[in-house]
């Protein structure tokens, strides 16, 4: 019986290995996941790929000014025991560099969307927007 | 001293009735092997079908369908992520991290 203990654990364990194997082998990039859903040519494929590299290059700055104004503010608002003219400024200042990032992945979407097939663009805006658009919880 | 000796007495003419140490011996190894087939039949029983997979032939199919599952199953998980992971790969902080 332990011999049919080993192979059915070993049977069990191919099994266990070929789905993270498959996973991860057939895991494409997510710009590839996009073309594949929109069913974009290559030309188009190509186009996306590059306006993610762009988009990613314009992104990074923006999350280090983000992180250095949120230290900011939680050492302005540690500090302090009411709302001071330096705390409202440290919020002002990070919703300024969310709202410019927000218009920067606006920008993006569109830029993306004019690739699709245009009876497509509205549904990618629906699934893309969510990241920008606070919901509400009611709609 | 008189209580003493009465105990002796009673103690002399006590017998225990204990049945003939051969059968008592006999009866409880009777009923300890009995115990232990009952329980040995109970495991067969259960796991018998385990050495199915001693024999080749169940070895390989059930390897066969166990790739073919695992590959089958793979193959969904890594499309039904891709939504997922293209909306994550648009969050800039996240695109940040992924570059650190």
């Amino acid at each position: 019986m332990k011999r049919g203990l080993f192979i059915l654990l070993g049977i069990l364990l191919l099994g266990v290995v070929a789905e993270q194997a498959a996973t991860r082998f057939f895991r494409s990039a997510p710009s590839e996941w996009l073309c594949h859903e929109y069913g974009l040519m290559p030309a188009q494929t190509e186009r996306i790929k590059a306006l993610e590299k762009e988009y990613g290059s314009r992104c990074g700055p923006f999350c280090t000014q983000m992180c250095e104004a949120n230290a900011n503010l939680e050492t302005v608002t540690l500090g302090s025991s009411s709302i001071t003219p330096e705390i409202k400024a440290a919020i002002a200042e990070t919703d300024r560099i969310r709202s410019e990032t927000r218009i920067l992945m606006v920008e993006h979407f569109y830029g993306v969307a004019a690739e699709l097939p245009p009876e497509k663009r509205r549904d990618y805006l629906l699934k893309v927007l969510p990241l920008v658009i606070e919901s509400c919880g009611s709609r | 001293m008189n209580s003493t000796d009465n105990l002796s007495n009673l103690l002399q003419s006590w017998q225990p009735e204990v049945a003939d140490s051969r059968d008592f011996n006999r009866a409880v190894w009777m009923r300890l092997e009995s115990e232990e087939n009952r329980k040995g039949v109970t495991a067969a029983a259960i796991f018998s079908w385990i050495q199915l997979f001693a024999r080749p032939r169940i070895a390989i199919t059930a390897a066969s369908i166990a790739l073919f599952c695992g590959i089958f199953l793979g193959t969904l998980e890594a499309r039904s992520t891709g939504e997922d992971r293209y909306l994550q790969s648009l969050n800039p902080y996240t695109l940040h991290s992924q570059d650190h």
